[in-house]
């Protein structure tokens, strides 16, 4: 069996990685595409509203999306007595909501797909009421309870204390990397997190995903998995290095990256296949989670192959020159 | 080890996993997004607030008259605390200059003169911006005392000028949650003048104030009154730990250590006042008001109170947590409903569901017997990942289902490296056995390695990290360490089980 030349692609591999880190920089500075942030991180408004009768919390997600054009949190709740009080809460269809819209008062919103633009608090509130009238035109706001700003639930200090855990958590690695294997595996090992990331960010904003609090898990998810691919192979190179001291750097890492070939295939397509269900049966809430991830997975295999082994070798055939 | 002992061992770990979560609907909490929970709002107490700064501006312009040697100058408390006039007494022209100069430092409250005296009130417009920094850090200190309670997943944030809203999911105990957040637990050293008789003995009322202790006795009828100094020595903010634990008579205490700042202060303070009383004010309340034995240089108090072990423990909490900058007042609480779609939650359950059912089928059809062998691993490892979330008390939220179906596509690779390794070995002409033990070994270090240095990294954002990515760190780590325990060791021995004293020619996978 002839075996696949992995190091001879990598020109292949530079020019894909500098074409999606273009794109991702190209769409950051796009209006259009750039990151859009999610209530979680960037505060919006919130509405408490009490209806003349019951009105399930979906009916008012739908008009929120195909009126306003804004995402939302709608929740059931009750002030003072109600009767069946948490059952109806469960189910989501007592009079009175708390609705949580990531729109800011003091910012104009368009929607970029449905072109449905918010322009005041005022606007929002005639669009909303006018998607009441259109669902049941005896459904009415008795009274509104409240109707106010509300800070983004992950603030600058969270923020901050986030990137400081991932500056350590990087710098951890670094070093248990440059203590089991060595220095030369670390540096590209980080390096590939970094292309990770960026190219997956991309993908969130090419895909106007919101960036809420579950595409930040799949960004550290992706971390955690890329650099297990990228040891796995790590690790063959590491073993073959020993046992194979005739055959030149070059020949050696091709050869360690078709043995655990298979292996990468295999998995890749085990986190795929839950993935993949998600994505097409999972529904709206968890669709743009599932897309991002399993780019993440991907990218995040690809990088192991195309961007720390060339580097390695890259590294290792230059300091044997030095020497010689 | 026997293999009698292994086989062993995982049938306990599996009783006491089945254990843990049983009934399921009481030991898995479920979040927001799934079940709803109770919704809080709180109000920073402005006026408070108000007052607090302006006790700290008056401080702050005591000390400029002193440092431009102003003579003469008195400070008297009015209208309830909401304004202070200075006089100075000593009206020579030069004296009055120096005066001038040293309330330059006055902003943001305002200061108005009439002859020799000032008027100092807070500028309330100017101060918008100090309430809501309060209500900023109030969310900062809230979230770090739930997150030091237990509560995972909780939504905290600002609303509005001055209000901050939390939610916390599956709770139902709308009191217990409003014990903790509610306390502001200002921690204040103070010197002690002397005991009081009643609330209305004399004193200085500029500088003196009477505060309540806290009942010694349960079966007393009134609580012991102290005349202390209105000065704060030193407050809660110089604490770095807190803990509960016991004084030399065994009475329950709180503990608590000073950072380098504070425990300078508590030298000095100690020092100054040696053979006096200090009085510790928690809350409003002198909790103990010891006699200062020696200079204490080391930064470490206790606080001996008559509490209970469970309110040593939340002081010790809030303490650690830090205190509020300002008193804040519950401005509503209710319960909320699931923030998601009964429709939404369905199909997330049901994909993921799904999901992990592929991974199941895949592995089976892949590697055949051994694949099934990796499958029985895997429902292992649904099993104690669902018991490690009920032990520590996780929170599940729909897009935590989602990860969980992610994880076992993650944690058959720890198999999928060992068996096509196996098969390597097995090309190579080795035996069933050989191959299946050299499989394990070498495959080994490679799992070792890759998902140690995943767990490191765990480590750091646990340790670093707060609220949700602390939370992702427990649900990780948790995650790796399963996945090695069930696809290396559980797979091994259900291997070494079935191909016990046969010579297995072949091995289907």
């Amino acid at each position: 069996m002839k075996k696949f030349d992995f190091l001879s692609q990598r020109y292949v591999g530079y020019t894909i990685s500098a074409a999606l880190f273009v794109l991702t920089i190209v769409l950051y500075f796009t209006p259009a595409f750039s990151l859009k942030y999610g209530v979680d991180f960037k505060g919006g408004t919130e509405l408490h509203f009490k209806f003349n009768k019951p009105v399930a919390d979906d009916k008012i997600r739908q008009i929120l999306k195909d009126d306003c054009g804004l995402s939302g949190v709608v929740q059931s709740t009750y002030t003072g007595d109600m009767p069946g009080g948490e059952t109806v809460l469960l189910r989501g269809e007592s009079r009175e909501k708390i609705i949580k819209t990531d729109f800011l008062a003091n910012e104009a919103y368009k929607d970029k797909t449905t072109g449905l633009e918010v322009k005041s608090l005022k606007d929002m509130r005639e669009k909303f009421e006018a998607g009441l009238a259109k669902l049941d035109k005896d459904l009415k706001i008795e009274d509104t309870l409240r109707e106010t700003s509300v800070g983004p639930a992950v603030g600058s200090e969270l923020r901050t204390q986030a990137i400081f855990a991932v500056m350590v958590a990087l710098i951890g690695i670094l070093l248990y990397i440059t203590y089991t294997f060595e220095f030369k595996f670390a540096i590209p090992a980080i390096l590939a997190l970094f292309h990770d990331v960026i190219i997956v960010l991309g993908v969130i904003m090419l895909a106007r995903i919101e960036f809420d609090m579950s595409q930040l898990a799949v960004l550290l998810t992706v971390v955690g998995y890329s650099i297990n691919d990228t040891i796995i192979i790590c690790d063959r190179i590491r073993e073959n290095f020993k046992i194979m001291r005739k055959t030149s750097y070059y020949d050696m890492v091709n050869e360690s990256l078709a043995q655990v070939f298979s292996r990468t295939v295999i998995t890749v397509l085990t986190t795929l296949l839950p993935l993949i269900s998600i994505f097409f049966f999972g529904g709206e809430v968890l669709s743009g989670f599932a897309l991002t991830m399993m780019c993440g997975m991907i990218v995040g295999c690809y990088s192991s192959i195309f961007v720390v082994s060339p580097i390695i070798v890259i590294w290792k055939t230059y300091e044997e020159k030095a020497v010689a | 080890m026997n293999i009698r002992f292994k086989v062993m061992f995982i049938f306990v770990l599996v009783l006491f996993a089945l254990w843990s979560i049983y009934p399921m609907h009481k030991k898995i909490n479920l979040g927001l997004d799934l079940r709803g929970g109770i919704d809080l709002i709180y109000e920073v107490d402005t006026d408070e607030l108000f007052k607090n700064m302006l006790g700290n501006k008056v401080e702050q312009l005591k000390q400029s008259l002193e440092k431009n040697n102003v003579v003469g100058a008195t400070f008297k408390s009015e209208d309830n605390g909401n304004a202070f006039t200075i006089t100075i007494a000593e009206t020579s022209a030069e004296n009055m200059k120096r005066a001038d100069i040293s309330l330059e430092v006055a902003a943001p409250t305002i200061l108005a003169k009439s002859g020799n005296s000032w008027r100092l009130t807070i500028d309330r417009e100017k101060s918008k911006q100090s309430v809501s920094d309060a209500a900023a850090k109030a969310v900062e200190i809230i979230r770090n005392r739930i997150d030091q309670f237990g509560v995972k997943e909780p939504l905290i944030s600002t609303m509005g000028e001055s209000r901050i809203r939390i939610q916390l999911p599956g709770e139902k105990d709308i009191q217990k949650a409003i014990d903790v957040i509610g306390s502001t637990a200002q921690l204040q050293f103070r010197h002690m003048k002397r005991i009081a008789s009643s609330l209305n003995d004399k004193i200085d009322e500029a500088t003196e104030e009477i505060m309540p202790g806290t009942k010694e006795d349960p079966r007393a009828d009134s609580v012991p009154l102290y005349v202390l100094d209105k000065t704060v020595l030193l407050t809660g903010d110089y604490v770095v730990d807190a803990r509960p634990s016991f004084d030399e008579s065994q009475r329950i205490c709180v503990s608590m250590e000073f950072n380098a700042e504070g425990a300078k202060k508590f030298a000095d303070i100690t020092g100054k006042y040696l053979h006096q009383n200090i009085a510790i004010v928690l809350d409003g309340k002198v909790q103990t008001a010891p006699t200062v034995q020696s200079v204490i240089p080391n930064g470490r108090a206790q606080i001996t109170g008559s509490f209970s072990d469970e309110i040593a423990q939340k002081y010790s909490i809030v303490l650690r947590a830090g205190s509020l900058p300002a008193p804040v007042r519950k401005a509503s609480a209710t319960l909320v409903g699931p923030s998601l779609g009964s429709d939404s939650i369905h199909k997330g359950v049901v994909s993921s569901l799904f999901g992990a059912g592929l991974v199941f089928v895949f592995m089976i059809i892949y590697y055949k017997f051994c694949g099934l062998i990796a499958s029985f691993a895997l429902t292992l490892n649904i099993l104690f990942l669902f018991a490690i979330m009920a032990l520590l008390n996780s929170t599940l939220t729909l897009p935590g289902i989602a990860g969980i179906a992610l994880t076992l596509g993650v944690a058959v690779d720890a198999n999928v490296l060992i068996y096509e390794r196996i098969k390597e070995e097995l090309r190579a002409g080795k035996t069933v056995r050989a191959a299946i033990e050299s499989g394990f070994d070498r495959a080994f270090t490679a799992i070792w390695d890759s998902n140690l240095t995943t767990l490191i990294s765990a480590l750091a954002l646990y340790y670093y990290g707060t609220g949700p990515i602390k939370g992702f760190a427990i649900t990780l780590s948790s995650g790796i360490i399963i996945s090695m325990f069930t696809a290396i060791f559980v797979v091994k021995v259900t291997l070494d089980l079935l191909l016990a004293g046969r010579k297995a020619k072949t091995i289907s996978i």
